[in-house]
């Protein structure tokens, strides 16, 4: 058990990386719209 | 639920809850809201009822106007208008037939016109021009050819 | 000793089941109409696409609206929507050995309700009688055999999710204390939320029927409007559901790995059930007669939609790299790499998967209250949907295909054959990225969506638009020829393929896992939340609608 979970610490660094693009994504294309937005009030 | 994914979803939801506490307070304290007017009409009798009995530019003063204006396929009543540079403009809109929409590209001017209901929306034109007025609604064979200008000068 | 006799049980189900023969020549036959359907549905786009430009005009008689209206149903609700029960069903042979007879029938008269129903609505809009687009929204009023047809396509859906409803409380039956295999888990979530989907629109359609008879005189607006968004929206997230069932379940065994913990998929399937509904609000952002308050708390709503696709996201990561790390991938990405990218039943859906990304981070602005200003009815809506439904969801579907029809059909996936997979895979996705990714770009720019030719007599801000027309038309072109490889793909594995026996590739949970927890099966329960949710969401706003409805509108057509 303990081994198990070792292992799949020490894997996970890009599912974490992965996960950050995506909410950069997310804030990225929200903020650009946004900034439309705002541009035009 | 492992540790890793517990924060993601605590960063993640936290993201949505902040686009919210963004467009709840331009909503809320700016009075930003999309448009959202409540008033009915008689969507058969449009052209009996005020203000539509009479579309056009009612000036307010202080370079504020408000435009009385009916869709309908596929036209804007009263088309090809004039307003001086700076002129803040309350669109008040109802449609004599199907479901419309108002869109002036280029600005966050967009709003469903539906039979029956008026709709209000405000915009302030800064910059000298001649803005397309055009329907995003289906509404039509000729949906394409439903459009006008507004003319800023 | 629980736990023994139920991974033996799984262990069964995974490797000796198939889909048995019976419910195979069903499956097969709800591919048939929908690729035939998708055929015609994509040069339809195409036609659009070369239209709108200005490269091409539609011949007398035929104008782009029909066409517009043509391909949006037949893409929307006849493609997918017999795609998906193909698929549902074969999930559900597969873990079930086999549906049972009754079920078969009621599949089969499904099918033929379905058949006659887009007969008849198609019939109507080739006719030039019901050029109402896909949300038909009144008062436009189409002929009332297009109402009828849709009534039946409804009817088609319903036979099929009482068949599902009855088949699974039968497996429960007989296996009391056993949670049902996971893709059968999947299916019960598509069939419920489809049938609670259906409601509004069914509603809606029975408002319409006696007011385009001339029955009654006039109809509220603003009611039948909610009403198909209930439906209208939740009908893609359908899709979607689908598509994930294949993600979670699918892609792993074919990554060679091991699915995602078996709770937290429940989880995502019933959260993505109870919560779907209310989000179609979101089309109604900018209407007049709902107050800001009501559109606030529809903002909520429909952003709460995102949170189990979140979790769906670091869900296929974390499988992913596993999968990728144990085939020796190092570092940072290394494990991205060894991935089976030159196998079309992972290269398809991984592409899927992916473009979810922008497409999920663009519903998230469309439903951010006033910014949808920005963008409502105009081509960024239009990009939106073609990147979710189009490559999400569609190319799920494609990749599904590749194992599936030779499974169902005895034949073999050559390895011929899945080059020609991952190539149409290629095109379809440039394809899309150049067409979504320009109506993107022209939508923030003011290009409005469902309009035939947007020059405006030449106004500069029109004119500044033609050259994104002329991208779209390129990307339009590209998926055509998309279509038309899938297409002869999927005939192909049907009929001409070697054959031979192809794999189910279902994943197995990882080593360790906990029970599956029965709760999760508590589809009562989860049918009352989500009335609950929907109570919650749509009762102040359509009594609003009733109570202070302006006098209604008679029926109008205008093409």
């Amino acid at each position: 058990m303990y081994s198990n979970t070792k292992k799949s610490k020490h894997s996970m660094s890009g599912t974490i990386a992965s996960v950050t693009i995506v909410a950069l994504i997310i804030i990225l294309m929200w903020a650009g719209v946004f900034a439309i937005y705002m541009a035009r009030v | 639920m492992s540790k890793l994914e517990e924060i993601w979803m605590t960063v993640s939801v936290g993201i949505l809850v902040i686009f919210m506490v963004i467009v709840g307070y331009q909503t809320y304290a700016l009075g930003m809201g999309p448009p959202s007017h409540k008033e009915t009409i008689d969507p058969q009798k449009v052209e009996q009822t005020a203000p539509f009995d009479n579309p056009g530019l009612i000036d307010l003063g202080d370079n504020k106007y408000e435009l009385v204006m009916t869709l309908e396929a596929f036209a804007f009543n009263p088309g090809n208008v004039e307003v001086p540079v700076g002129a803040e403009v309350e669109f008040t809109m109802t449609s004599k037939d199907v479901s419309h929409g108002v869109q002036i590209p280029g600005t966050n001017l967009n709003a469903m016109v539906l039979p029956g209901h008026i709709q209000k929306i405000t915009q302030t034109f800064d910059e000298p021009g001649e803005y397309l007025v055009l329907c995003n609604e289906y509404c039509g064979a000729g949906h394409q050819a439903m459009f006008t200008t507004i003319t800023v000068k | 000793m629980e736990q023994a006799k139920n991974v033996g049980f799984k262990e069964n189900v995974l490797s000796k089941l198939g889909v048995n023969p019976q419910d195979a020549k069903i499956s097969l036959t709800y591919f048939t109409i929908s690729f035939a359907t998708l055929l015609i549905g994509g040069l339809l786009g195409l036609i659009q696409g070369l239209e709108r430009a200005g490269l091409y005009s539609l011949p007398g008689g035929f104008n782009y609206y029909q066409v517009l209206t043509a391909h949006g149903l037949l893409l929307l609700v006849v493609f997918t929507a017999t795609f998906t029960i193909g698929y549902q069903l074969a999930n559900l042979s597969h873990s079930f050995n086999g549906l049972l007879l009754k079920v078969r029938k009621m599949i089969w008269m499904g099918i033929a309700f379905k058949v006659v129903g887009v007969v008849l609505t198609v019939t109507m809009i080739v006719l030039g009688e019901a050029s109402v687009l896909y949300t038909f929204y009144p008062p436009l009023a189409a002929h009332p055999v297009f109402y009828i047809g849709l009534v039946l396509i409804v009817l088609g859906i319903w036979s099929v999710d009482f068949g599902v409803f009855i088949n699974y409380r039968h497996w429960r039956r007989e296996n009391p204390g056993q949670p049902t295999p996971i893709l059968a888990f999947f299916a019960m979530g598509v069939f419920v939320l489809w049938f609670f989907a259906s409601l509004g629109v069914t509603i809606e359609v029975f408002m319409i029927i006696p007011w385009v008879l001339g029955w009654v005189e006039t109809i509220n607006v603003m009611v039948t409007r909610t009403l198909f968004w209930w439906f209208g929206h939740t009908l893609v997230n359908i899709w979607y559901l689908v598509a994930i069932s294949a993600w979670y379940i699918i892609v792993p065994k074919i990554a060679g790995g091991k699915h995602f913990n078996e709770k937290l998929i429940r989880l995502v399937v019933i959260l993505l059930v109870v919560l779907n509904i209310p989000g179609g609000f979101h089309h109604q952002i900018i209407d007049p007669a709902i107050s800001t308050s009501i559109k606030f708390l529809h903002v909520f709503m429909s952003l709460s939609i995102a949170v189990p696709s979140l979790m769906t996201a670091f869900a296929m990561f974390y499988v992913l790299e596993k999968a990728g790390r144990k085939k020796g991938g190092k570092g940072l990405f290394g494990w991205f790499k060894k991935l089976p990218w030159g196998d079309v039943r992972f290269l398809a859906p991984m592409i899927a998967m992916i473009a979810f990304i922008p497409g999920g981070a663009g519903g998230i602005v469309n439903t951010s209250n006033q910014m949808n200003q920005v963008i409502h009815n105009t081509m960024w809506v239009v990009g939106h949907f073609h990147v979710t439904v189009g490559v999400s969801v569609v190319l799920t579907f494609f990749g599904i295909c590749y194992w599936l029809i030779p499974h169902l059909s005895k034949r073999q996936l050559t390895p011929k054959m899945n080059k020609i997979g991952v190539i149409q895979t290629w095109i379809w996705t440039i394809g899309m990225t150049i067409m979504a990714g320009s109506m993107h770009l022209a939508g923030l720019v003011g290009d409005p969506r469902r309009t035939s030719d947007t020059t405006y007599a030449g106004h500069d801000t029109a004119l500044s638009w033609l050259p994104y027309e002329y991208v779209f038309a390129t990307g339009a072109t590209l998926l055509l020829i998309g279509v038309i490889i899938q297409v002869f793909a999927v005939f192909n594995m049907m009929f001409f393929a070697p054959k031979g026996k192809t794999e189910y590739p279902v994943a197995e949970p990882e080593d360790n896992q906990p029970k599956v927890p029965m709760w999760t099966e508590r589809w009562g329960l989860w049918a009352i939340v989500l009335l609950a949710v929907v109570a919650m969401a749509y009762v102040i706003p359509i009594v609003d609608m009733i109570v202070n409805a302006p006098p209604g509108s008679p029926p109008i057509k205008t093409w």
